[in-house]
């Protein structure tokens, strides 16, 4: 237990070897938010679906956290890809007593947990537009959580897999493209074209964004949460199994 | 999103929605991968490629000329058949407008190259730099009328969006493909940020060169 939280605590030394980094991620959330948010929100206007322009701001309003979760997580990927391919620490890290399984699983779940603790102010903003009261806000810090063990693991592969930094920032933009455009962040599934609507069903943005607007209506809807959980567990998963890979030689 | 609001058509003066974006997305993505430049520049310095660079038998101010020029050729490459479709797509069959809007592509990821130098010059810690860029990328796309129109834009924003590089590239794009209105601001504005950023990366990186590796 005590060499897992060590190699939680080495990766959160490095999250915050910069001290900025946390007001920059918000920054990128503020943007995602306030310029494109409204934007979008002022484009829609009243439609059949969001009778006025608020209301679909409200409706995407999530969205901007996960992706701002998204960016964190391949932020940790990054980490780990620059061990491998830039920095040559990869074998070193192999080297200290640390059982490999435990390792893994340590830098997975450091992971999530920056991912998380980046996006707080982001869900503190959202629960305030949807007036939680604080055991939804607490439930809404679970699902950033629950997300998070899916993209961390979205991003150890990329980083597992990606020998050069082209390959590594392509897969990351492929992901982003998917978690954002393949999901219902931006429209509900029933206007989605049909192909579009299935491959959002396998995605953990339709599901984590959906849980944040059953919290709007003040209940937690475990339908939503379930799948949520059972894709992030799969991913975190795949991630494990990449990143062990890599310490095989 | 047409279907979402179905009367943005009549608001954009009869274009569709669907038209508008698909210009739009194309000078997002030549804007993102221009980016990458300033992050190979990082990359070669902590992989000792820079030294080695340095030794081949060219001036340092070629090296920083052709490094900004080859970030906008990468772009142009990478974006170029995106931007045919889009003309397929578009309706629009003059091979002569499709090359001048890959003229405008490529004069963006030109400046967009230098601004990407200029902060990786800037900027010492990969780690940040790399969270950085994502904010500058997000920035220079979001406040801009690439993905939605400018008069949608809230209104404190506006007057940056309006002389946004990005809105001016989409909207000499969207002027040749589509055949909306266009000013010669436009032009002005593209050719000023090229100017500015271009010059300033440079500047930035012969001084790097020339004052020895990176801290």
């Amino acid at each position: 237990m005590s060499s897992a939280l060590t190699v939680m605590e080495r990766d959160f030394r490095i999250f915050f070897a910069d001290r900025y980094m946390l007001a920059i991620m918000f920054v990128n959330f503020v943007i995602d938010l306030g310029v494109s948010g409204l934007s979008l929100s002022r484009m829609i206007g009243t439609s059949s679906l969001f009778p006025n322009a608020l209301s679909y701001f409200l409706y995407i309003a999530p969205g901007a956290n996960l992706i701002t979760g998204t960016v964190a997580a391949f932020q940790s990927g990054r980490d780990i890809w620059r061990e491998r391919i830039i920095q040559d620490t990869h074998t070193y890290l192999l080297t200290v007593p640390v059982r490999r399984n435990v390792f893994g699983v340590s830098r997975l779940f450091s992971g999530m947990l920056r991912t998380t603790l980046t996006t707080l102010p982001g869900t503190i903003v959202i629960a305030f537009l949807y007036q939680l009261t604080v055991p939804l806000f607490l439930v809404g810090v679970a699902i950033m959580m629950v997300f998070s063990g899916a993209v961390i693991g979205l991003s150890v592969v990329a980083a597992a897999l990606s020998n050069s930094l082209e390959l590594f920032t392509t897969v990351r933009s492929t992901v982003q493209v998917y978690i954002s455009f393949f999901s219902t962040q931006f429209y509900p599934s029933n206007i989605l074209p049909p192909i579009v609507a299935t491959l959002a069903n396998f995605n953990p943005m339709t599901w984590a964004v959906q849980s944040f607007r059953a919290l709007q209506q003040g209940t937690v809807d475990v339908n939503l949460f379930v799948p949520l959980l059972g894709l992030s567990a799969a991913l975190l998963f795949a991630g494990f199994l990449f990143y062990r890979r890599t310490m095989e030689f | 999103m047409t279907k979402l609001a179905p009367a943005l058509s009549a608001q954009l003066g009869g274009l569709s929605y669907f038209d508008f974006y698909s210009v739009g997305a194309v000078v997002s993505t030549i804007t993102s991968i221009a980016f990458i430049i300033g992050a190979d520049l990082f990359e070669e310095e902590e992989m000792g490629l820079l030294d080695y660079l340095l030794s081949l038998p060219l001036g340092h101010s070629l090296f920083v000329f052709g490094r900004a020029l080859g970030g906008a050729v990468r772009g142009l490459i990478y974006t170029a058949p995106m931007m045919v479709l889009v003309a397929y797509v578009d309706g629009y069959g003059n091979p002569a407008g499709v090359l001048g809007s890959w003229l405008v592509l490529f004069i963006l990821a030109t400046g967009i190259s230098g601004l990407s130098i200029t902060l990786a010059m800037i900027i010492r810690s990969e780690n940040r730099f790399d969270v950085v860029i994502a904010m500058a990328e997000l920035a220079t796309v979001r406040v801009s009328a690439a993905i939605y129109p400018l008069i949608y834009i809230p209104q404190a924003i506006q007057p940056v969006a309006a002389y946004s590089p990005v809105t001016s590239a989409s909207d000499l794009i969207r002027a040749i493909v589509l055949g909306t209105p266009s000013g010669i601001s436009e032009t002005v504005t593209l050719l000023l940020f090229v100017a500015i950023f271009f010059g300033l990366g440079s500047a930035f990186l012969f001084r790097k060169l020339e004052g020895g590796r990176f801290e």
